[in-house]
């Protein structure tokens, strides 16, 4: 085994550094891409040498190099909603060249905008992937006015949720803990406000969003199921600007100062929920000393020392606060920080070092009445990262890294307060470290065919200092079923795991029109979510892979068919994938998930497979734009333990709480106006399962309910429309304000879609039950939002 | 953990303000119905009974089928004495034991064993009778929260408080009924309230138990019973308020209730409900005369 992974390691290092050693006798052109105004950076802009048909993306920091023949070229840079720009070029030295883009604005309706980008779904080996520029986000209508990062990728094949008002989402069949979100780098552990009603994403912070569901490239890695990553914007390194908006949840305000011009910007940006500010105005005394609310901060800030060299330094807090009167208190969120630093050793070799921190964590707060207590939970990490892009030729691409993330894990910490009788519980702390490295490349291999292949390998460890319960074998483990505790000293390895994750995507282009690409990646997740709820609820923590809870795994294949029509104003893409997992968590009966000691034993290990199919229509060019899917796709788990009562379903497969096989969603954007875009997104999906009761009994004058195969029924289908009316009234050259108006209605038709179904007595009769079913936004809910720049 | 997951939920809804239950008829496929046990040994005379029904369709609203006719008998494990049950009237489905003043002995264990008309032998596990501790005191306290009067007649709500000294040497499991005027309240918290002593073994426990409900108002007699109860009973009972109270966002799965009681001669197949035994103490005091 060992053998067989030195020779890979060496079969691939060759491949990967064999084309440098052709770069000889070549040039390098190199640069940023950055838009005009503000001096952002650009992400994924093509950088594209006609007479060669070739080109490359810019990477996340708006680099490209180019390694060709000295020769004169034309070269053309284009970018989603940019003019495109094109220049005669001759190369005889290794050449510098930062390109600035204008943004394309609907007032210059003469220039021709080539979005020679929209192919890029046709041309680069990358499948499964969806990029959503904040442009197209801000489009979507939005539920309440709040335009939501999130809720706007759920209108993509491939990604669902069981309900609105879900917390997370799932992609490809994947549980909500399986989704890598990358803030700025750093992995955000919740991504939710208000129980998954918003988002904690603020559109006006984040500069672009990309969404992979498989073919996950080699420098991704801890999770199974996709990655979101999310980049913040640098803020205008121009000028003094700023944007926000008012709407009916929340008020936003985001500055830009360019501290130094053209070298150092900051971006400040805030959010805050204000519904409290109206509750405390009531004549109830309940509602009034209640309050809830939520906020985001989020801050950036760059320095250009020089062109080989820059910083970033960025961060962001958000929290949901609630508190009723004073009975009771409770807050969430997340925190995160990330310091990079971007290095050009040459032209060719780019290089990020990356430290990044990140917390998740709640506080209860019962201060008053007979028991008064504080509870904290907390999830922390501390990573610290090299990644280096090395652009060997204009036909090859070497990327490698390393990383190593710290994490400690605070499940609970529960104190009691004077008078409380009650015994503090504390749940010792877990420590763990995961470092891993990886090494891909991506070649062109003639005209045709574009390869990418990888290789990630991670290690993960958990360590003392804590005590680790031992179990009686040969029984179901239970909390009576321990023999001993074991008590590990500081650093001492109480689990430690290791494994590659190969990675692997082809692309074969028929022409500029059409391809067909394949991909196969094997991911590892050593970080569990403990949820036994239908949605995810702020109180569960995570849990580190030990000595009883194994590393989560996962295959996918995939195969895609591409296709652009007329001269890319449409594309249209289907996709087949099928996932296995192994190392799923589930859940003893009756399991007690919060301060539970022993919640290793009340845990259960399952595998999983996925499978679907994913068709999509886009337009990307006209008045109206947008795109339309039918994705049909089955999420089934299988949990077979040594015991009876350690099956679920008899060990037979069973439909995952997000099985929901039919669904189409659809956006369309239509311009009426210059001034004027109406647009309407549609969803349609079905009734995700439920466990349907068997029979009803009497027991001491109370109706209770024998429940037998999980999941075995379902709840009706779910289908929403929404629509949303921008106004932009013509904006005046001698003015820098201007501003927008958004009338938005989710939930167009009101429908009642049922988030569960559940039995329960009727209350003052219990001898009696009744079936209910529980709506979450049940209702029309019409908004308005101004927002506005300057 | 119950309280915390309802206050989110009600955050949850009025955050929201549109969410919104309605009751629905959903198409339930009607599954096998089986025997319903609802048995009881108790340490005080004229308390033990074992109530026998059969389950029903879950949309079925009218009171579950009697089983009547069956053999029914306690078996003292100890002393391997036989207790036989009879049924009240014809009909009744509930059995009591024919011995007048029939009492389980406080330390003894029992097992309930049933011969239904169609000859198959249901028996349960044995169950074991705890000691209880007494009830140090009972009282009642205006309240204070926010629904402090009662939303049909205005009249000002009191909770009852007890007081109880935890034994030191053993894990207790406790069960409580809560009576007004003699009448057992209808919910699950007038008759399924249970506490275990894990957070507070041998310490003396003042106004942390406390029983609410919409008929405790001034001048009520409130009665607290208190029932010692096996760890098996503990589960079980806490299953079916798992079980009510499981729904809204945060629903679990549905958790299967396994009770004591099984087919003779095949574990596999259970009998519905719980035979228990139990040590009971009781307490009283008149709503607001303190």
């Amino acid at each position: 085994m060992r053998n067989l992974f030195i020779v890979i390691i060496t079969l691939l290092l060759t491949l990967v550094l064999l084309p440098a050693a052709f770069a000889q006798g070549k040039v390098t052109l190199s640069g940023n891409v950055k838009d005009a105004a503000t001096g952002e950076d650009l992400i994924g802009a093509s950088v594209y040498l006609q007479e060669l048909a070739t080109g490359q993306s810019t990477n996340v920091y708006g680099f490209y190099s180019i390694t060709v023949p000295k020769g004169t070229y034309t070269l053309v840079i284009s970018y989603i909603g940019y003019q495109a720009q094109r220049m005669k070029l001759t190369l005889n030295a290794d050449q510098k060249l930062n390109i600035d883009v204008k943004a394309d604005q609907k007032e210059l309706e003469t220039v021709e905008v080539i979005a020679e980008a929209a192919d890029q779904h046709v041309k680069d080996v990358q499948m499964s992937t969806e990029k959503l520029d904040v442009q197209t986000i801000k489009k979507v209508p939005a539920l309440l006015g709040e335009v939501d990062v999130v809720r706007s990728i759920l209108m993509l094949p491939g990604v669902t949720t069981v309900g609105e008002g879900a917390s997370g989402f799932n992609v490809r069949g994947g549980n909500i803990d399986q989704n890598l979100i990358l803030l700025d780098e750093a992995p955000v552990f919740s991504s939710s406000h208000l129980f998954g009603l918003f988002s904690v994403f603020n559109a006006d912070a984040v500069k672009d969003v990309k969404l992979i569901k498989g073919g996950i490239p080699a420098e991704y890695g801890g999770r199974l199921s996709s990655v979101l990553d999310i980049r913040q914007r640098e803020g205008n390194s121009k000028q003094f600007s700023g944007r926000g908006g008012l709407g009916v949840v929340s008020s936003r305000l985001t500055l830009e100062v360019p501290v130094i011009k053209d070298k150092m910007s900051v971006l400040v940006s805030g959010r805050r929920s204000y519904a409290d500010l109206f509750t405390r105005l009531s004549a109830d005394p309940n509602i009034r000393n209640s309050v809830g609310y939520f906020y985001d901060l989020n801050a950036k800030m760059n320095y250009k020392f020089s062109d080989r060299s820059r910083m970033y330094a960025s961060g962001y807090f958000g929290r949901d606060v609630l508190r009723f009167q004073g009975d009771f208190g409770l807050n969430w969120g997340n925190g995160t920080g990330t310091l990079r630093w971007n290095y050009l050793f040459s032209d060719r070799l780019f290089a990020n070092f990356t430290a990044v921190y990140s917390d998740y964590g709640y506080n209860v707060e019962i201060p008053a009445g007979d028991n008064p207590i504080v509870w904290h939970s907390r999830i922390r990490l501390f990573q610290q990262k090299a990644d280096f892009n090395f652009y060997t030729s204009d036909k090859h691409t070497v990327n490698f890294g390393v990383s190593n993330t710290y994490y400690t894990f605070a499940p609970a910490r529960v104190e009691a307060k004077p008078p409380s009788q009650l015994r503090p519980v504390v749940l010792p702390d877990q420590y763990a470290l995961e470092p891993a490295a990886y090494l891909s490349a991506e070649s062109k291999i003639g005209d045709h065919l574009t390869v990418q292949y990888g290789l990630r390998y991670s290690f993960f460890g958990n360590y003392g200092p804590r005590g680790v319960y031992r179990y009686q074998e040969g029984v179901p483990t239970s909390s009576s079923t321990i023999i001993d505790t074991v008590q590990y000293g500081r650093g001492q390895a109480i689990g430690q795991y290791h494994g590659p994750e190969p990675r692997l995507a082809f692309n074969y282009t028929f022409n500029d029109r059409q391809s067909i690409k394949a991909s196969y990646n094997r991911m590892r997740q050593y970080l569990h979510l403990i949820s036994n709820t239908t949605s995810a609820l702020p109180f569960d923590v995570w849990a580190s892979s030990n000595n009883m809870i194994r590393p989560q795994l996962a295959d996918q294949v995939a195969l895609g068919y591409f296709r652009n029509f007329r001269d890319n104003t449409y594309g249209a893409s289907a996709e087949v994938y099928y996932k296995g997992f192994q190392n799923q968590l589930d859940y003893k009966d009756g399991a007690e998930l919060l301060l539970n000691r022993y919640l290793e034993a009340d845990l259960l290990s399952g595998i999983g497979r996925a499978y679907g199919i994913e068709f999509q229509v886009k337009k990307n060019k006209g008045r109206l734009t947008g795109w339309a899917s039918y994705t049909y796709s089955r999420t089934e788990r299988k949990v077979v333990g040594n015991f009876p009562q350690e099956s679920i379903n008899n060990g037979e497969w069973y439909p995952a709480n997000f099985d929901q096989p039919h669904r189409i969603t659809a956006f369309l954007a239509y311009d009426l106006t210059p001034k004027l875009t109406l647009s309407a997104n549609f969803t349609y999906q079905t009734g995700r399962p439920i466990t349907l009761p068997n029979t009803r009994y009497e027991f001491n004058g109370i109706s209770v309910i024998d429940f037998s195969e999980r999941n075995n029924g379902r709840i009706p289908d779910y289908h929403r429309l929404d629509l949303s009316l921008e106004y932009t009234p013509k904006r005046r050259p001698d003015r820098r304000f201007y501003g927008s108006w958004n009338f938005s209605v989710f939930n167009a038709y009101g429908r009642r879609n049922p988030f569960s179904v559940y039995f329960r007595p009727v209350e003052g009769q219990n001898n009696k039950t009744e079936t209910v079913q529980l709506s979450i936004l049940g209702t029309v809910l019409p908004s308005v939002t101004y927002n506005f720049n300057f | 953990m119950n309280t915390l997951k309802n206050l989110l939920i009600a955050f949850c809804l009025l955050s929201s303000l549109v969410a919104c239950e309605q009751v629905i008829e959903l198409d339930v496929p009607n599954r096998e119905t089986g025997l319903v046990v609802d048995g009881l040994v108790v340490d005080d005379p004229g308390r033990t009974r074992v109530v026998l029904t059969t389950s029903s369709r879950v949309n079925d609203q009218a009171p579950t089928p009697r089983v009547s006719g069956a053999q029914v008998s306690i078996v003292e494990q100890e002393q391997n004495l036989t207790e036989i049950l009879r049924e009240t009237q014809p009909g009744s489905g509930t059995y009591v034991p024919t011995t007048a003043n029939f009492r389980g002995r406080v330390g003894s264990s029992f097992r309930l064993v049933i011969t239904l008309p169609n000859g198959s032998v249901y028996e349960s596990e044995v169950e074991p009778l705890a000691p209880i501790t007494p009830i140090d005191s009972i009282y009642s306290k205006p309240r204070t929260d926010a629904e402090r009067t009662d939303k049909d007649t205005g009249a000002p709500l009191y909770d009852v408080f007890i007081d109880i000294t935890d034994p030191l040497n053993e894990k207790n499991f406790y069960r409580f009924e809560y009576l007004i005027n003699g009448i057992l309240g209808p919910d699950l918290s007038d008759r399924f309230g249970i506490t275990r002593d894990e957070l507070y073994n041998g310490q003396s426990l003042k106004g942390a138990i406390s029983f609410r409900n919409s008929q405790t108002v001034k001048g009520a007699r409130a009665k607290v019973e208190m029932y010692s109860i096996s760890k098996g009973a503990y589960n079980y009972y806490s299953l079916i308020g798992r079980q009510i109270f499981n729904g809204g966002p945060f629903a679990t799965p549905p958790e299967p209730l396994r009770g004591n009681i099984y087919l003779r001669g095949n574990r596999n197949k259970t009998a519905f409900g719980y035979f228990a035994a139990s040590a009971v103490t009781a307490s009283s005091v008149v709503v607001g005369r303190e």
